[in-house]
């Protein structure tokens, strides 16, 4: 059975044509999105590490070496089982910080252009004959399908349709940033259909052609030299070798890194593949034996290599022959397509956009359109680069040799990788100088022996001959000694070279540890950042990515505050480095967005990045570091949850911590003023703050404050944090606490209202009859006048039933305003005449019952003044009074006395009543404590007498003598200054 | 989120399993078992011997987060 060359040619083109389709559908929604994020997908698009190499070329790799072919995917299950501790990292570091190739990788940890540039060339040069191969292998199977030599236009129309495929695949829109869901569907799709087409193939060999798994069985028995090659060549071969090309390919091929990490969609798909994709590997390798034993058994006449082609044709089937051709086609295409992407991403971000920009005066227009057609050109040179490769190699190459060249080529990665996860101390010195030593023992013991043996160069070097080893396989012994020499180069020159400051702060990040933010920028506002940028990028490209940055940190254009400005910086550096590469985009940001380094860091800056980074790597914190985070939680929560109001200020005055209590008092949330200068705060908090911080004093009591128009009352604390570090320059901070009285405030306003009308309802009956004697003085004296004609006599009665009416007026105004305290913002503070005061008070009394029979002497002298509110002041002596008239006999005498010492007044109240005894004593200033009767007294008396004179900072003191009398001795500062003083000092004492 | 010690719990099986991977596939135990079986697919009992712990370790951790 034979194929025409124009119907494969048309097949190969459909599938691609399908596989394209897959592609569109996935990134237009058809295909949902679910599909491209499930983990099955993620595994089997991992599955383009199954070149044609694998299809084709396993089985002529296991009739010369055994089971040696397995290693390739033993190697690739062992990396994937050091998942969490090797993939997981590299996957974090290139989603966290947008790296989208292995030379962006090196590039941000060596922070250096050479490197990028190096790595790059490397990996070029060392792909290229794998892609050979891909080619090789396509050309060979039409051959063998067609039995005719295939034309070299062929491969050439087979190279111009995969740049085709490569563009609309991976470059076909301007932001060429986004992950290819349609590109890791289609792989996917790609991978299964290798898989499906294998299988075919093996299960045709087993019942086709064995008859069943008896036959083949049989077949075995009869050649047991069949499992003796299979085993044997394991103890001879380059097993060992073969194992650690193996592991270093499963995450450093180009293609492997792209799919594994750049177009991961969903980071918790990664472990899922850590057991799936060996397990796709071991059912992909499963069929290899079977059809080894077929090709061995019923010789196709083909190359062992194509078997897999060869036995099919056994078969009569022209649809089976050509599944297993479409099967190779698809292994070759997927592999060129994302290797192809890689390795122009790579050549885009560290050959071609450096030179660019550094010779670049002008800003680019639109740079996401210059990125695509050049990203669009580097797919073509890379592909025709390839196909120049396989034009100058022999025809016959094993396609298994050809692609372990460029596996040991790929190793020289190994010892670089394991130093940027796990040796800090690795510099760039180190890791180009073990490159390019592993990089020359490479070319000479396996590039330059492939070209003289496709008979390109005649150079006579044998470096196997030279170092003894003729013998030796010569893949092993590349593998060897370009690794030893990597390594020992890497490692010396690390340990005699120093890393500079970036390097270090890039393999802090690397290690995931704690990056204390630096430097102020110098930009005042996200505009500010795009007109800096546009400068270089073009004013589009600057303002989509500030946009993007913004949306991505959820800030809005109006930030001003210069700690979240550089949040901000940061942000556009690394979105940047997924457009054009790690070092240009630091290099960008670093010219146009420029940032002071040495300023001094604010606090609050500091503080709220530690406490970022330390939440991301609470996991990883151990020992020491560890209990020191749970200590710092423990402290915060604690700040957080107090029901004081806590406030602190860095030493800029920038608000650093704004617990919950805080937030709830002035309706502002830590978010919004975390960082801000305390006049940025609006009114009234900032002048609030500020007064309170600039005052001498450390504590303000009852401070009254309007906000949004009511009133509140607060007790505000304060105290200096002193700055630990003596060399420091900065002063340290402060720690205010605010305190709010404002419920207490109002209940003891309502008391004291309660208290005031119990003490007029006590009067009231007393009132009722000292209304009622001039009442009925007045109506006998206007009886009389109706009668009365002598004017004399009418003139005298009109005066005394004037006298009366001001006796009732006088009652009536005293009872109004007693009962007419008033609120606590609307007691005005005058001079008072204490004499008077007392006066009054004493009138007050007099209208009870009791009152009447006490004899009240006021002593007190006319001139004294204190400065307060009157009501309040009568209150205190109504209480008084009445306390001293209630404990007296009828007739007893009530004294009241006044003394000025030292800018205080003196009240005495004496009476000659039963007294308090002394365990009774400490109780009286209790609320609601009384000794007498239900309903002849609140308790409520004393109590608010104490907070009176406390509130004027105030003394009050009993002397008491049972059965002989009590004297109670009020103090209370004659002015404003000195009350205040006396505030403090007693809240003082009491604190 | 994982405590420190579930943490290197995990790092301790992911270890301990790639060092048995290389005791089976990649030490002179290797050499061992190739030499002496006489069946065709022991290679791919013991690769899928290893692939059931990767993925008992990886379901593990995975409940453990």
């Amino acid at each position: 059975m034979t194929f025409e060359l124009w119907t494969l040619f048309l097949a190969g083109v459909a599938y691609l044509l399908v596989l394209f389709l897959i592609a569109y559908a996935a990134e237009r929604g058809w295909i949902p999105s679910s599909v491209a994020r499930h983990p099955l997908t993620y595994v089997l698009s991992l599955g383009v590490y199954a070149t044609s190499w694998s299809y084709y070329g396993s089985v002529g790799f296991a009739q010369t070496q055994g089971f040696s072919f397995l290693t390739i995917y033993l190697g690739v299950t062992l990396a994937f089982a050091l998942t969490p501790v090797l993939l997981m990292p590299i996957l974090r570091l290139t989603r966290d910080y947008q790296l989208t190739s292995l030379a962006d990788l090196f590039a941000f940890r060596y922070r250096n252009q050479a490197t990028g540039v190096l790595v790059t060339l490397f990996m070029l040069v060392g792909i290229l004959p794998y892609i050979s191969l891909q080619i090789l292998a396509v050309t060979a199977s039409v051959r063998s399908l067609t039995q005719v030599a295939t034309p070299s236009v062929l491969a050439f129309g087979f190279c111009v349709t995969l740049i085709l495929f490569a563009i609309l695949f991976g470059a076909r829109h301007a932001s060429a940033r986004e992950k290819h869901e349609g590109l890791v569907v289609a792989i996917a799709f790609e991978s299964a259909v290798k898989l499906l087409a294998l299988g075919a193939v093996a299960v045709f060999a087993v019942f086709g052609l064995f008859g069943d798994v008896g036959g083949m069985g049989q077949w075995l028995v009869r050649h047991p030299e069949a499992l003796k090659a299979l085993y044997q060549p394991m103890q001879h071969g380059p097993w060992m070798a073969l194992m650690v090309l193996a592991f270093a390919a499963a995450f450093l091929l180009p293609r492997q890194f792209h799919m594994t990490f750049t177009e991961n969609i969903e980071p918790r798909t990664l472990p899922f593949a850590a057991w799936g994709f060996p397990l796709f590997l071991l059912l992909l390798n499963l069929p290899i034996v079977p059809i080894l034993w077929a090709g061995a058994a019923f010789q196709p006449g083909t190359n062992p290599d194509y078997y897999v082609l060869g036995i099919t044709l056994k078969s009569g089937s022209a649809w089976l022959a050509t599944i297993a051709f479409l099967g190779g086609v698809s292994a070759a295409s997927a592999m060129m397509i994302v290797e192809t992407l890689a390795l122009a991403a790579m050549c885009l971000n560290h050959l071609i956009l450096p030179m660019s920009f550094s010779a670049r005066e002008a800003p680019y227009e639109n740079l996401y359109q210059r990125l695509l057609w050049w990203r669009r050109l580097l797919i073509a040179v890379i592909i025709l680069a390839g196909y120049g490769f396989y034009l100058l190699l022999e025809a016959n190459q094993s396609l298994v040799q050809l692609g372990l060249i460029s596996f040991v080529a790929v190793a020289q990665f190994l010892p670089g990788i394991v130093g940027l996860l796990f040796w800090p101390r690795a510099t760039r010195t180190g890791f180009i100088g073990g490159l390019l030593g592993g990089g020359l023992v490479w070319v000479l013991a396996l590039l330059v022996p492939l070209f003289e043996r496709s008979g390109i160069v005649h150079t006579g070097v044998n470096l196997q001959e030279w170092l003894g080893a003729g013998g030796e396989d010569a893949i092993a012994f590349g593998t060897f000694w370009s690794l030893a020499v990597n390594s020992l180069l890497f490692v010396g020159l690390s340990v005699f070279t120093r890393p500079t400051a970036e390097e270090m702060e890039a393999s802090r990040a690397c290690a995931r540890e704690m990056l204390p933010p630096r430097g102020v920028v110098a930009a005042l506002s996200p505009q500010q950042f795009a007109d800096q940028l546009a400068r270089i990028v073009g004013p589009q490209t600057a303002a989509r990515e500030v946009h993007q940055a913004l949306v991505d940190l959820e800030m809005n254009d109006n930030e001003r505050r210069p700690t979240q400005l550089r949040r901000l910086r940061e942000r556009i550096e690394r979105n940047l480095s997924g457009l054009i590469g790690p070092l240009l985009a630091r290099m960008v940001v670093n010219d146009r967005l420029q940032l002071d380094r040495a300023s001094p860091l604010a606090l609050a800056d500091t503080v709220r990045s530690l406490e970022e980074h330390l939440e991301e790597s609470r996991s990883r914190l151990q020992g020491l570091a560890a209990e020191l985070d749970a200590l710092r939680r423990y402290h915060r929560q604690l700040l957080q949850e107090l029901p004081l109001a806590v406030c602190s200020l860095g030493p800029d005055d920038e608000i650093v911590v704004w617990n919950h209590a805080m937030e709830r008092l002035s309706s502002l949330s830590a978010r919004e003023v975390s960082g801000v200068a305390l006049s940025g705060l609006h009114e009234p908090w900032d002048g609030l703050l500020r007064g309170f911080v600039d005052a001498q004093e450390q504590h303000l009591y009852k401070l009254q404050v309007n906000i949004l128009g009511h009133p509140r009352w607060f007790n505000l604390y304060k105290a200096a944090i002193e700055e630990q570090n003596p060399l420091a320059q900065a002063r340290g901070g402060m720690v205010i606490l605010i305190e709010d009285l404002t419920e207490r405030q109002t209940l003891e306003a309502e008391l004291a209202h309660t208290e005031r009308l119990a003490s007029i309802g006590r009067l009231a009956a007393g009132v009722a009859h000292e209304i009622g004697n001039p009442l009925t003085g007045i109506a006998s004296l206007a009886q009389n006048l109706r009668d009365e004609s002598d004017r004399t006599v009418v003139q005298e009665s009109i005066a005394l039933i004037q006298e009366q009416i001001r006796r009732i007026a006088d009652i009536v105004q005293s009872l109004v305003t007693f009962a007419h305290g008033g609120l606590p913002s609307e007691r005005a503070t005058a001079p008072v005449e204490i004499a008077a005061c007392v006066e009054e008070a004493v009138r007050l009394v007099r209208l009870s019952r009791a009152g009447k029979q006490i004899t009240f002497i006021n002593r007190c002298d006319a001139d004294t003044v204190l400065h307060g509110d009157r009501n309040r002041l009568v209150q205190v002596v109504v209480n008084l009074l009445t306390n001293a008239g209630d404990a007296s006999r009828p007739g007893d005498t009530v004294e009241v006395r006044s003394q000025v010492v030292d800018e205080f007044l003196c009240i005495e109240v004496v009476d000659q009543g039963s007294g308090i005894p002394e365990e009774l004593r400490e109780r009286v200033f209790e609320p609601f404590f009384t000794t007498k009767q239900p309903g002849a007294g609140t308790g409520l008396g004393l109590p608010l007498v104490y907070n009176i004179v406390s509130d004027y900072g105030g003394t009050i003191a009993i002397e008491s003598n049972p059965g002989h009398g009590t004297r109670v001795l009020v103090r209370m500062p004659l002015t404003r200054e000195r009350r205040d003083d006396r505030i403090s000092a007693s809240q003082t004492e009491a604190v | 989120m994982l405590s420190d010690q579930e943490n290197g719990h995990s790092r301790d099986s992911v270890v301990l399993l790639f060092l048995f991977g290389l005791f089976v596939f990649f030490s002179p135990f290797t050499f061992w078992w190739a030499a002496t079986t006489s069946v065709w697919y022991l290679p791919y009992l013991l690769w899928l011997g290893l692939i059931g712990l990767i993925a008992w370790v990886a379901h593990r951790h995975h409940h453990d987060v």
